[in-house]
């Protein structure tokens, strides 16, 4: 069997010394970017990409991927510890993952997390080998219209991620949507809302906006309550999950990443969509919604299956298409192009060794990470025993760091410094972060897509109606909506949304 | 503190407002052809509409929930005013004074402010966690961080 | 105590400072830096970082390269328009913010006299991009079709007013034909796109079409530059088919603040031609493909972006698009 011999091909190049240490420093440095907030992959990337110039090509192509999915793993470790997120597709796993924290339960959550994460990864590759091409075509088949009902299906989830008021979490929606669309405008060329402010050319930018949200709003509002002792007083139960959390977690993982490895696919949904489309999904076919937001670990496992199952299925595009989904797959891109390796449907055919290389190299990474994570769980929960006062000067370090890594500007630090106290403020009157963030991260593509769409239709409404793949998405969407806000059953209704709607 | 939420609602309110104005200026073209302005427009009516009737329902509830003042904390929210201040300053002079100068100061606020005893040891404190932090960053991820006009280390 | 805690803090700074406190007088004496217009991965990254890398050997110094993305350079460009001009400051952008954008916006710099050209370090090519089963074969095609059905042929562009939506617009103008534009964020948005029969023609840059046209799912049609390019030398040139002013080329550029002393520039200009010539930078360059053979260099490359800025304006003029 063709598909066999060339996985052991390429076993056989990935197990070689070289590659198995590059692959070991890949994942290593992916984790510390995931777990550190606001320092990303790409920044870590960007830095060893010139490195890589004089190392053999296959090495660095695993290094380099490594440092992707294995920021993945690392992002929920802050996310369950302090509620904050590692990386923007660790935020929803603050939810449970922080409660169930505070409940004792931090060492069941990041295991689920590890475990899940694993799980998906794997399945991701699985995937990745036998239905690159089948994939590829239907991401190709994701035009304007298309992405515009997939975008408007995911905006309709945040009504599923409010814990309070549904009225204060669809201002948020706005609020997120409003800031998205502050900086230069793709389709006119104009610049937008930014009252001539240099910096916001580009917009206000996700990670600032997310450190200041999650990060400093966190701190300020712990700050108030706890100081002297450490954050959670309850006796920490269990470092691994039980077999009831694994009953309850199995079906959530495999959910997680089929939808994770869907939406990773597309441009520009990846990783942050995912995590926020499963756990919407995992409350809505919940058969106890209201314990979600309270230490429901399947809003743990997964969100987690997801992001990771969502970087697996990212290179689908970048190694059959030659297209790369989003920011970290260019800079793949850019090195596989530095080592005169073109990525597309002939890689597969001139470059077996590589392709089969890097995919098997992801198999044999996953592996280092599940044993990576696992012991360090147990430090891990260590942490949440030091007394905040000494803990949150370090948090607010990193956050720091963090942001000013991304453009060097002092300016994003005051963009999060202004979010935090706008956040902590919001959150004293009940209007909770999560739905703006989704709004802002589909804000303009969403925009963007409609746009493109009505120019191409010449204004006409109904190209998203006609297409099929459109026409789907925005029917599962009204679905959605309707059944959200009416329910089939009073119970679940009230359930979803919670008393206070108005 | 039972005016915060009508006056945050009354902020949203405003905000929206605001850009519903600048929304109009940068053109909202048609639905048919919309313009730069047509979906910031749509999402601040949105937001225009669910604030106004929430602070309708805010104001309402606060006139009506009179007398009990509850003990509010002051102590600890001058505190943390304290450090929104620190943090604010920080930005300010981060780049002047170079990141291990600065960093320092901050973090002998942040600990300071929440703990005003053992000063000695507070300063100590800020220099490992200050130097530790740069040797990591920058020292051995290579992040780029500000020298100031000391350049101390760099 | 106190003594204490001055020679703690005192052991503390020599403990930092290294060999910072060794004493030059010529330049360079301490780091250089250079801001990166683009984010981290991009042509301009790689270019500039891969540059700076080789020409610190004939420098002396570090160079360090920091990313300060943010409206297509405009920021980074901004930045050091300002800055002290003794040499320390460089950005490094594509003449996206030099040449093309002042004109279609208001920039808080006068590109041609704000800032010292110290060197060309890469050319960036457009291609005219068909997917591979395209019933348009030659160019030729493209017009007829737009003529016989105005408003129908989908062309997808990245940004508006980029290059090539200028290029486009040029040849709708020459033409008099009526081409529907559908703005990108990106090229691996529009090829997408294309790849997926949405759009029906688009003209990335190099890194955007290469990788189709060698896996043979697109076809170029022409390319928007000077001369043919190497790898690709049976597309002929717009110029060849009868456009010889619409020629796009996107340069990228190292420059600093104005009023930079002459020897500075030179000593800079004659690092970053050695470094150009390492076998890292040709090998890198010639991947990506951004390699020029003729680099220009400090007067000669100001004069040429002057040739160039004032075609451009011309060019403007005659398609009716102003300064916002």
């Amino acid at each position: 069997m063709d598909l066999v011999h060339s996985v052991i091909l390429g076993f056989q190049a990935s197990l070689q010394p070289i590659n198995l240490l590059y692959c070991l420093i890949g994942v290593t440095i992916g984790t510390l970017t995931g777990v550190l907030p606001g320092i990303g992959p790409t920044g870590a990337m960007a830095l060893l990409l010139p490195a890589t110039f004089h190392a053999p090509p296959l090495a660095s192509i695993i290094m380099l991927a490594g440092i992707y999915y294995g920021s993945q793993y690392g992002g929920s470790t802050t996310s369950i510890l302090v509620n904050i997120p590692g990386e923007p597709s660790s935020i929803v796993t603050c939810f449970d993952g922080n409660q169930m924290a505070r409940q004792g339960r931090a060492g069941p959550a990041l295991g689920i997390s590890a475990f899940g994460s694993f799980i998906a990864g794997t399945i991701g590759l699985v995937g990745l080998m036998l239905l690159a091409r089948p994939l590829a075509n239907l991401a190709l088949s994701f035009g304007p219209p298309e992405f515009f009902s997939l975008m408007i299906m995911g905006l309709i989830i945040l009504v599923y991620l409010t814990q309070k008021s549904l009225t204060k979490a669809i201002c948020m929606g706005a609020l997120g949507l409003i800031l998205s669309y502050v900086g230069t405008d793709l389709i006119s060329g104009q610049i937008r809302y930014t009252f001539d402010i240099d910096p916001l050319l580009d917009g206000i930018g996700i990670v600032p906006i997310v450190m200041g949200l999650f990060g400093v709003t966190e701190v300020f509002e712990n700050l108030e309550e706890t100081v002297e002792t450490s954050l959670y007083q309850t006796h920490i139960k269990g470092l691994l999950p039980s077999r009831k959390d694994w009953a309850a977690s199995i079906w959530p993982i495999i959910r997680g990443t089929v939808i994770g490895f869907f939406l990773g696919i597309l441009p520009g949904g990846g990783a942050v969509l995912a995590s926020f489309v499963a756990y919407a999904v995992e409350k809505r076919i919940s058969k106890h919604p209201e314990q979600f937001g309270k230490g429901a670990i399947e809003g743990v496992a997964s969100p987690e299956s997801a992001n990771n199952a969502a970087s697996s299925s990212a290179f689908i595009p970048l190694l059959s298409l030659g297209i790369p989904p989003n920011v970290v797959m260019a800079m793949l891109f850019a090195g596989l192009m530095i080592h005169g390796i073109t990525p597309g449907p002939l890689l597969l055919q001139n470059r077996p060794d590589i392709f089969w290389g890097v995919i098997a190299s992801m198999y044999v990474g996953n592996v280092m990470l599940l044993v990576l994570n696992l012991p360090m769980i147990g430090i891990w929960v260590q942490i949440t025993k030091i007394p905040f006062r000494l803990l949150f000067p370090l948090i607010i370090l990193i956050c720091i760091i963090g942001v000013y890594s991304i453009s060097n500007s002092t300016f994003d630090l005051m963009v999060m410094i202004i979010f935090g106290v706008v956040g902590y403020i919001m959150k004293k009157c009940e209007y909770e972060p999560a739905p703006l963030i989704l709004a802002y991260v589909l804000g303009p593509k969403m925009e963007q897509a409609m746009r493109q769409s009505l120019i191409m239709s010449d204004g006409s409404f109904t190209i998203f109606i006609v297409r099929p793949i459109s026409g789907v998405c925005l029917a599962v969407a009204a679905f959605l909506l309707i059944t959200a806000v009416t329910g089939f059953s009073k119970k679940k209704r009230l359930a979803v949304l919670p008393d206070e709607t108005i | 503190m039972r005016w915060l939420k009508p006056v945050v609602s009354l902020f949203l309110v405003c905000f929206s407002l605001l850009v519903l104005i600048v929304s109009r200026q940068l053109g909202i073209g048609s639905v048919q052809s919309p313009g730069p302005g047509f979906m910031g427009f749509l999402a601040a009516a949105l937001l225009f509409t669910l604030a106004s009737i929430t602070l309708v329902k805010e104001s309402l509830a606060a006139v009506k929930e009179k007398g009990e003042a509850t003990a509010n904390n002051w102590g600890v929210l001058a505190k943390i005013l304290i450090l929104i201040a620190a943090l604010c300053c920080y930005t300010l002079v981060l780049e002047l004074l170079g990141y291990l100068v600065a960093t320092v100061i901050l973090m002998f606020v942040m600990l300071y402010v929440f703990n005003p005893k053992k000063v000695y040891w507070q300063l100590a404190v800020s220099f490992v966690i200050t130097t530790s932090s740069y040797l990591v960053f920058h020292t051995l991820l290579q992040v780029v961080l500000p020298a100031g006009i000391f350049r101390i280390g760099w | 105590m106190k003594r204490g805690w001055r020679v703690f803090f005192a052991c503390w700074v020599m403990f930092l400072s290294g060999n910072a406190m060794a004493a030059e007088t010529a330049y360079p004496d301490k780091p250089i830096e250079i801001l990166i217009g683009y984010g981290p991965g991009g042509g301009t990254d790689l270019g500039t970082r891969v540059v700076a890398e080789e020409a610190k050997k004939y420098l002396g110094q570090e160079v360090v390269c920091i990313n300060k993305p943010g409206g297509a350079g405009r920021v980074a460009v901004t930045l050091v328009s300002k800055a002290k001009p003794d040499g320390y400051s460089l950005v490094s952008a594509t003449d996206s913010s030099l040449l093309l954008i002042p004109h279609l916006e208001k920039v808080a710099y006068k590109p041609l006299t704000d800032l010292t050209f110290i060197a060309q370090y890469g050319t960036l090519d457009f291609g005219l991009t068909v997917i591979a089963n395209s019933p348009f074969k030659t160019f030729k095609d493209v017009i007829q079709f737009a003529r016989a059905n105005p408003d129908k042929l989908t062309w997808g562009i990245i940004g508006v007013g980029s290059a090539d939506h200028v290029a486009a617009q040029a040849i709708a103008h020459r033409e008099n034909i009526k081409i529907k534009f559908i703005p990108f964020d990106g090229a691996a948005s529009s090829m997408t796109a294309l790849l997926g029969g949405h759009i029906m023609i688009t003209a990335p840059a190099s890194s955007g079409y290469a990788p189709h046209v060698k896996a043979k799912s697109a076809r170029l049609l022409a390319v928007l530059g000077e001369d043919r390019l190497d790898q690709y030398s049976d597309v002929p040139t717009l110029k060849e088919l009868g456009y010889p002013e619409i020629v796009f080329q996107s340069w990228y550029v190292i420059s600093g603040p104005k009023n930079m002393d002459k020897a500075v520039v030179k000593k800079l200009a004659d690092a970053f031609k050695k470094a150009m010539t390492a076998p890292s930078f040709i090998k890198m360059a010639n991947e990506i493909e951004i390699y020029t053979k003729k680099p220009l260099f400090g007067d000669e490359l100001r004069d040429a972006l002057v040739k160039r800025d004032k075609t451009m304006e011309e060019l403007f003029t005659k398609l009716g698009i102003v300064a916002k």
